[in-house]
């Protein structure tokens, strides 16, 4: 009876999967063929999963920054896993205080953060503070640093996760064997809150990997050794749609793949994460939870 | 540092109580020391820019500077309601933004409940990477994709509309499909994001629970409706007031690239923020952007505060501060 | 966002202008020797004698300090643009003998231009000359306090400058203060039709200048027997009746009002409600429902130029001087173009592409000797144009100042080229295949021929009514576009809403204030 209801659940489970994957998936074919789609027949006929003719142009354009690309991805690299590592480390700490409901102050440490998502100052005045005071302009920390370090949506989702979920004897227990806070945090709290730090951090290094922003700003052409994947990918973007706007630049517009281009772009931005994400999955299983520690 | 906490568990105060200020000091210092990273990254982030809200009430020269730039009052504030689809507008981005959060939360933990009921790994993995396909799309993107499939001539969707019934709408003049449309694609866009939030809350769920409760012969059904929702109770609660904050803001991407900027479009697809938009494109001006802000911000902020006030008032433990 | 809305602000400015190529003084000799910066040698026949001495003028320039380094501004797309160092170099050999400083040529993408200038200001980064006009308005950068008065610099150290650009100096000055250095100094503009030619020689089409707008009509009408559309006007929320006819207008829609003939006229009036726009969306809409324009043209995301390059569409209007065809030509077909109205000076185009200094540049004087010495040395002009000759691009034979980039390392002008940098006066600028010597003839012809408009100089600073004007472009933006491709099913109903709208988001109030501002111009 009851392996018969979890059964059933599992089908039903597969069947809305199914179709949620469908919808999500049919869009994503439809790009990735329109990125393979000749230029001509896409303008005149539009995109279809069954193109006329197909066409490598919008890559073999995008590959001729291909040095550039090289070094772009590795910096993308580096940024993004030291990004998000930095993230999940100050995220975790700051989730897990929050979460001690006798810390004096508490309440208005969480009404701190909660501000923070709210207002803020806008583009000029960050960016007159990050130059001026701090010098990250032309420097990879122009990269790391502003916005995106840690928000504090991702820090109340962490201190959520440690209050309703992670039961509070643990810590006590662990604090009777004589562990210090720290410990405390570092060999209870932080295992048990997997699932929640993979959540934040998949969030997080998705927001490294596809910021540009900071590039635009912080580095210049003194730096442009630094430029992310993004940023070149956000450069041909931009530079498409000059040309395709104004005619006067000299090249022959209609040898140029524009929206396809664009398509290609989406696809080698996204691929990657499409490649790193399953090996990221193993924390979002059941296992390294509760049950286990506790056992 | 003042603030006592409240005397919410009472031994734990009672504990407290019976420390010196010294110790108390020695107790807390090592979670002060743990949180002062993210304290200080804010502090620096997002606290110092702060002094920059003053530009919604200056009228700002950039070789002055935000200090001594001169005051024009309110004078930023007057396009926002120089408009007479003011109303519009609002009513626009209010509506939608309570339609996508109650739907994201029903879809997401929905979807967040059977992926966490599919037996095997693979299949699992699967599904996760599948369905956060659409939340790494780019705006541009995704309205190129609608464009292949609703374009009134060439269009996937428009076709085979024609082809079983006849005849397709003209969806780009008709603004009647786009509250669905619009809908449609950001809860397609959000579902996986949704999902995996949800899931994470669900993993945390102690697994004795569900042991106990199938022991007493609870229907899967039961379990979830017992034990599933109720425990991500305090999850949905909180992502409801922080949702509540950004309800005068609006995905721009969304509602300005996937109607293709279409004047025949904007009385369901104008919002605060294509508005402003459209409003400032081509003055650049950063007063009058930082009043816009500005305004969502307090109007988000006076949400915040109150739903957490009724929220504390039932549920103490479910407020966000 | 801010980014998007500088890019979009450029895409509109320049589809705007779709600028013409280069030029340079005729009587130029092409710097063949590699000795000029000695020599001094602003060609004979130089119609800025001021120039002629700002390497000599004793006390002016001082010899003995550390040479300053001053930046300027090259706005362009992401060109790599690795030859900026050699280009420099160049230009250093010149600056330092003429006037004791260096140059560092900075890249920058157009659509961040506003951005980077104002936040450079903001900072107070390292920032001497910077491009006014170009995306975004001078009188914008001047009521965001990013640019100094020049008048005193001007007269003291930028007489070459001044001389250039003295026909158009007055639409360099925002309440009689000079900001800025025009780039086009023969800044007449008329409206254009650009078609292929091959095509028209193929249908029997005959192309004339002043066609009128019926004669288009049965040009679509022979097209649309061959299957072709006549144009496209796309989702556009601008003033498209001027692509057609010319007018002045103030603010980048006529948000402010406008002139439809500013030559005789200096009434400001609500465009939109006029008889002559009115009866030009009628054509319009007799176009489209005829089936002379593409279906879609509302949800169309490929550009008129793509359409034209891809020979979908057999024209298009656009503004028209001796410079522009240079911007259509192409391997496929033979362009040529048309003028269909008269040409017109106008503040707007004079302003296009203007140089001005950043109001926190550390040397405001070796800035200005820069500016001078660009006015005034053709080598330098031509150098920040288009590179070091031989490298970047070569001569062609048997012409003057022709040059071609094809067969050098810069063919593709990655190497060292900017779409919309303006250094000069367009008679020192050299050309580019294939426009000929030619071309500067055309273009004293050209702007003899046009009549200045009667508000030149003027420029409305639409600043305290920035709350209306976002209104009213809220108001273009939802009902222009439908209106310009002809999709509207009653174009006078549509008119009336469009005025009534207008009339509500407040287009009075600022055309009043823009008249008053105007008479009050014109009287003092």
């Amino acid at each position: 009876m009851l392996q018969k209801s979890k059964r059933g659940w599992n089908v039903a489970a597969n069947i809305v999967m199914c179709v949620l994957s469908f919808l999500a998936l049919a869009p994503f074919v439809l790009l990735v063929i329109a990125s393979f789609t000749d230029e001509q027949v896409a303008l005149t006929q539009g995109y279809s999963y069954f193109p006329a003719k197909l066409s490598l142009a919008a890559y073999e354009y995008i590959a001729a920054q291909w040095e550039m690309l090289g070094r772009a991805y590795l910096m993308t690299i580096v940024i993004t896993a030291a990004g998000t590592v930095l993230s999940i480390i100050m995220t975790a700490l700051l989730g897990y205080v929050l979460s001690e409901r006798n810390l004096p102050g508490r309440k208005v440490l969480n009404l701190y953060i909660v501000f923070t998502m709210l207002f803020n100052g806008g583009l000029v005045p960050t960016y007159i503070m990050y130059v001026n005071t701090f010098h990250l302009k032309d420097t990879p920390l122009g990269l790391l640093i502003p916005n995106l370090l840690m928000g504090g949506f991702n820090v109340m989702l962490v201190r959520n996760y440690f209050e309703n979920s992670v039961p509070r004897d643990l810590y006590e227990s662990a604090r009777i064997d004589g562990a210090s806070e720290f410990q405390t945090f570092y060999k209870i709290a932080l295992p048990l809150a997997t699932p929640i730090l993979a959540t934040v951090g998949l969030m997080t290094g998705l927001a490294y990997w596809n910021d540009w922003q900071n590039g635009l700003y912080y580095l210049s052409k003194k730096s442009a050794q630094y430029y992310t994947i993004q940023n070149i990918l956000n450069n041909i973007n931009e530079n498409i749609a000059f040309l395709a706007q104004n005619a006067s630049v000299g090249v022959n517009l209609s040898d140029l793949p524009t929206t396809t281009v664009r398509m290609a772009i989406a696809v080698v931005g996204v691929l990657p994460i499409l490649i790193i994400y399953p090996f990221f999955q193993k924390y979002f299983a059941k296992g390294i939870t509760m049950g286990a520690v506790k056992g | 540092m003042k603030t006592q906490s409240k005397p919410a568990a009472a031994s734990a105060s009672a504990q407290q109580a019976r420390k010196t200020p010294l110790q108390m000091i020695v107790h807390w210092l090592p979670f002060y020391l743990m949180a002062l990273p993210g304290v200080a990254y804010l502090l620096i982030n997002n606290y110092i820019p702060m002094a920059g809200l003053q530009i919604a009430f200056k009228n700002f020269s950039y070789s002055k500077g935000m200090w001594e730039s001169p005051w024009n009052n309110f004078a930023n504030f007057k396009f926002l309601f120089a408009t007479s689809d003011a109303f519009i507008m609002v009513r626009n981005t209010i509506l939608y933004n309570v339609v996508w959060i109650a739907l994201g939360m029903v879809l997401g933990v929905t979807a967040a409940v059977l992926i966490n009921e599919v037996i095997g790994k693979l299949k699992k993995k699967f599904y996760m990477t599948v369905i956060l396909l659409p939340y790494l799309m780019s705006a541009v993107i995704i309205s190129y994709l609608v464009y292949a499939y609703l374009s009134p001539t060439s269009g996937l969707f428009t076709k085979a509309l024609e082809g079983l019934i006849g005849e397709a709408p003209d969806f780009y003049q008709e603004p009647k499909w786009w509250p669905f449309i619009l809908t449609f694609v950001n809860q397609w866009k959000g579902i996986g994001f949704g999902m995996i939030l949800y899931l994470s809350s669900i993993l945390g769920i102690d697994p004795s629970l569900y042991e106990a409760a199938t022991l007493d012969g609870a229907t899967r059904w039961q379990q979830h409706k017992n034990i599933t929702i109720p425990l991500l109770k305090p999850t949905l609660i909180m992502m409801f007031i922080l949702n509540l904050g950004n309800i005068f803001r609006s995905d721009f991407g969304l509602f300005y690239q996937l109607p293709m900027n279409q004047g025949a479009l904007f009385p369901v697809t104008q919002t605060i923020d294509t508005y402003v938009y459209r409003a400032l494109m081509r003055y650049n001006d950063v007063g009058m952007s930082a009043a816009a802000s500005f305004i969502q911000s307090v109007v988000g902020f006076i949400l915040i505060v109150t739903a957490n006030k009724v929220v504390s008032k039932v549920d103490e433990s479910s407020a966000l501060f | 966002m801010k980014k998007v809305i500088a890019l979009l602000l450029a895409l509109v400015m320049v589809l705007g202008l779709a600028a013409c190529g280069g030029g340079e003084s005729a009587n130029t000799q092409p710097p063949q020797n590699n000795d000029n910066s000695q020599n001094n040698d602003t060609p004979g026949g130089n119609d800025n004698p001021g120039g002629e001495s700002s390497g000599d003028e004793g006390g002016l320039i001082n010899f003995d300090e550390d040479p300053y380094e001053v930046t300027i501004q090259f706005v362009g797309l992401f060109e790599e643009n690795s030859d900026i160092p050699a280009v420099e170099a160049a230009l250093n050999e010149i600056t330092l003998k003429k006037i004791n400083c260096t140059v560092d040529i900075v890249p920058i993408f157009i659509g961040d231009l506003p951005t980077t200038t104002s936040l450079n200001v903001a900072t107070g980064e390292k920032q001497d000359i910077v491009v006014a006009g170009l995306t975004s308005t001078m009188i914008s950068l001047v009521s965001d306090d990013c640019l100094l008065p020049l008048d005193d610099l001007l007269a003291e150290r930028g007489q070459a400058a001044m001389e250039v650009t003295k026909n158009v100096s007055e639409a360099s000055k925002i309440n009689g203060v000079t900001y800025a250095v025009s780039g086009y100094p023969y800044a007449a503009l008329a409206a254009g039709f650009v078609y292929n030619k091959t095509m028209a020689d193929q249908y029997g089409i005959e192309m004339h200048d002043d066609m009128t707008m019926d004669e288009l009509t049965a040009v679509g009408e022979k097209l649309k027997e061959n299957g072709m559309y006549l144009t496209t006007h796309g989702n556009s929320a601008q003033v498209q009746y001027k692509f057609y006819h010319g007018g002045d207008y103030f603010g980048s829609s006529a948000e402010f009002g406008g002139i439809l003939d500013p030559a005789n006229s200096t009434t400001v009036e609500n465009v939109y409600g006029a008889q002559a726009m009115r009866d030009f969306w009628k054509v319009v809409k007799a176009w489209e429902d005829a089936g002379y324009l593409p279906v879609d043209q509302l949800t169309d995301t490929t550009t008129v130029q793509e359409h034209f390059m891809s020979q979908h569409i057999f024209g298009t209007a656009t503004s028209y001087d001796p410079g522009q065809l240079a911007s259509w030509v192409n391997d496929n077909f033979e362009a040529a173009v048309v003028r269909i109205s008269d040409p017109i000076i106008s503040t707007s185009s004079a302003a296009e592409f203007q140089l001005a200094i950043s109001a926190k540049c550390e040397r405001p004087d070796k800035a200005m000797d820069l500016i001078n010495l660009i006015y005034s040395d053709n080598d330098v002009v031509n150098l920040l144009m288009y590179g070091v000759e031989g490298q970047d691009y070569v001569a062609v034979e048997g012409t003057e100042n022709v040059i071609t980039r094809s067969g050098t390392e810069n063919a593709d002008g990655n190497k060292y080229s900017s779409p919309f940098s303006r250094f000069g006066s367009q008679k020192q600028r050299k050309i580019i295949a294939p426009m000929t010597d030619s071309y500067y003839d055309e273009l004293e012809t050209f702007e003899a021929s046009a009549k200045k408009s009667l508000t030149f100089g003027y420029s409305f600073s639409g600043d305290a009514y920035s709350a209306q004007a976002g209104a009213i472009a809220s108001v273009l933006a939802e009902r222009l576009p439908a209106l310009n491709a002809g999709t509207v099913d009653d174009v006078d109903k549509a008119v009336d809403d469009l005025v009534a709208a207008l009339e509500k988001a407040g287009i009075n109030d600022c055309i009043t204030a823009n008249q008053e501002a105007l008479d009050a111009y014109l009287a003092g």
